[in-house]
């Protein structure tokens, strides 16, 4: 899975119960055609390092744009445009975590990983799927290998 | 370990019809999330362990009778007031099925996006209406 914020399961959950939210960006650059990663430090509750799209999870009471743009601004240095949602999906190895992808432009900042970013990099949509370690879905592969 | 936020997630089809720039609404009663709503778009509650993109063509079938093509996300809010109720919007059409309203639907009707506003009771995003309002 190519998202950060995913905690080891503990117990399974009941089909009634609610979800964890990640907002999850897409940060496009249209003139050189390339998309930003991000790597994290080793973090103990999860296996090993791994290529991840920026995201956040989301807490009760915020807004899901000002969120977003916050967070990507912490995580990247740069303050994005959010062009909208464009998928979404429940995680095959955690069901009760829903994922909400936004279509996300610079127009302002500088390149400045977060502190627990060991590495960002711009890549071409291409290369997407040789950096993530597991489920890409195929639909968000599709869109993303079909942005100009 | 941090105890992350829950919400309750509802998958609504933005049903479009492409030839005559209409948009499917439907009217229901006694909705268990937002008791004043009267017309909305077809939807439903996701579940633990339900697939997104299933889900969502499941609950249009029910309450429309129609098989649906879903074209992607489009927008996505938390309902006003609601601060654990996250709502997501999909595009999507009609590919085959006999419209009939069903599981809570009372009524069905296709309108222009221009008309949407005048049906809803609750707030309409002004986001969402703009990009609406842009497919015809």
């Amino acid at each position: 899975m190519e998202e950060e914020t995913i905690k080891q399961q503990t117990e399974e959950p009941k089909s009634t119960d609610p979800f964890h939210i990640l907002l999850v960006s897409i940060i496009f650059d249209p003139k050189k055609r390339k998309i930003l990663i991000a790597r994290k430090e080793k973090d103990p509750e999860l296996q090993d390092l791994k290529w991840i799209f920026p995201g956040t999870e989301l807490h009760h009471g915020e807004d899901l744009d000002q969120t977003l743009k916050k967070r990507i601004k912490e995580k990247t240095g740069f303050k994005v445009k959010n062009l909208g949602a464009i998928f979404s999906k429940v995680y095959p190895e955690r069901k009760d975590y829903l994922a909400i992808y936004f279509l996300c432009e610079i127009f302002k900042g500088e390149f400045k990983p977060w502190k627990f970013y060991k590495e960002m990099e711009w890549v071409d949509p291409e290369e997407l799927e040789k950096r993530f370690r597991s489920s890409f879905h195929p639909r968000l592969k599709e869109y993303i290998l079909n942005l100009k | 370990m941090e105890e992350l936020d829950k919400f309750n997630a509802i998958v609504l089809g933005i049903i479009f019809d492409p030839k005559e720039k209409k948009i499917l609404i439907g009217k229901r009663i006694n909705d268990p999330f937002v008791p004043k709503l009267s017309w909305c778009f077809p939807g439903g509650r996701l579940k633990i362990k339900d697939e997104v993109d299933k889900a969502l063509k499941t609950h249009i079938k029910k309450k429309t009778g129609y098989d649906i093509n879903n074209l992607g996300a489009i927008f996505s809010k938390i309902e006003n007031d609601k601060e654990d109720l996250l709502l997501v919007y999909f595009l999507t059409q009609v590919f085959e099925g006999v419209e009939k309203p069903g599981d809570g639907m009372t009524e069905l009707k296709w309108i222009h996006p221009k008309e949407l506003r005048t049906y809803f009771t609750t707030s309409f995003n002004k986001k969402l209406e703009q990009y609406l309002l842009d497919l015809v």
